[in-house]
């Protein structure tokens, strides 16, 4: 099997990656869904896009838990 | 005039796909880090492709479809590997694997509902499909794989039951 580097720096390769793109898409869900919110107009395109910002919020967070799963637990 | 078949971003989704053949080599070698390197570089250049696409002014329908395409043969394929060499849990990822096929047929079937080429936009599948990149990353990794997958698929349930709503109840909107 070949090893690039050793598995501990692996994994913190790994852990680097999925938290600071879970945390920054955090943030983008998030400021999409207060921007949706602020819409007035209750349109099916609203719902849509207030749905699809909650699952990305969702996935991220499932992410982070995970980190914090394979650290702590 | 609408950008041919043969434009820069079409041909790195073509550069996409044809990282699906590494990447079965290295799980079925069991080559953890090299698998990963893998997925990594798909999952740049599937970020790449669409700013390639606008960058060049290359978008078409074409490209649309050859990148759902593509998306859906590398990470599903992936999936399907990592399940057989039992680097992923084979439960989840039959479940995943059933409610893509049953979101593609509720698809088809708002497709026909709609009468036109257009389908349903739902950003949180899209959202999902990307995540699907990521999970096949845990599963390479052997990154709390017992966690991610039950939970993701019970969220994309919760996706295609929506979505399903949105596609079959829904009046459909112009």
């Amino acid at each position: 099997m070949i090893e690039l580097v050793p598995h501990s720096v692996f994994m913190g390769i790994a852990t680097v990656i999925i938290v600071g793109t879970c945390a920054s898409w955090l943030v983008v869900e998030y400021v999409n869904l207060r921007r949706t919110l602020r819409e007035t107009v209750h349109t099916p395109e609203r719902h849509d896009r207030i749905f699809g910002s909650i699952i990305g919020a969702a996935i991220m967070v499932i992410g982070l838990v995970g980190v914090v799963k394979y650290y702590w637990f | 005039m609408e950008p041919g078949v043969v434009n820069p971003a079409n041909a790195v989704t073509l550069a996409r796909l044809l990282t699906i053949f590494p990447l079965w080599y290295f799980i079925a070698n069991d080559e953890r880090q090299l698998a990963f390197v893998v997925i990594v570089v798909g999952g740049l250049m599937d970020l790449v492709d669409g700013w390639v696409a606008k960058a060049f002014h290359c978008q078409t329908a074409f490209g649309e479809v050859f990148d759902a395409i593509a998306d859906g043969l590398l990470y599903g394929s992936a999936l399907v590997v990592l399940a057989v060499y039992g680097w992923a849990p084979r439960g989840p990822v039959v479940a995943i694997m059933g409610l893509g096929v049953v979101n593609a047929v509720f698809r088809y079937i708002y497709q026909r509902r709609a009468g036109r080429t257009m389908n349903y936009l739902s950003l949180a599948m899209e959202r999902f499909t990307g995540n699907l990149a990521f999970l096949i990353g845990f599963a390479i990794t052997g990154y709390e794989v017992d966690f991610y997958f039950p939970v993701c698929a019970s969220l994309m349930a919760v996706i295609v039951i929506h979505d399903a709503k949105r596609m079959l109840v829904d009046p459909v909107t112009r």
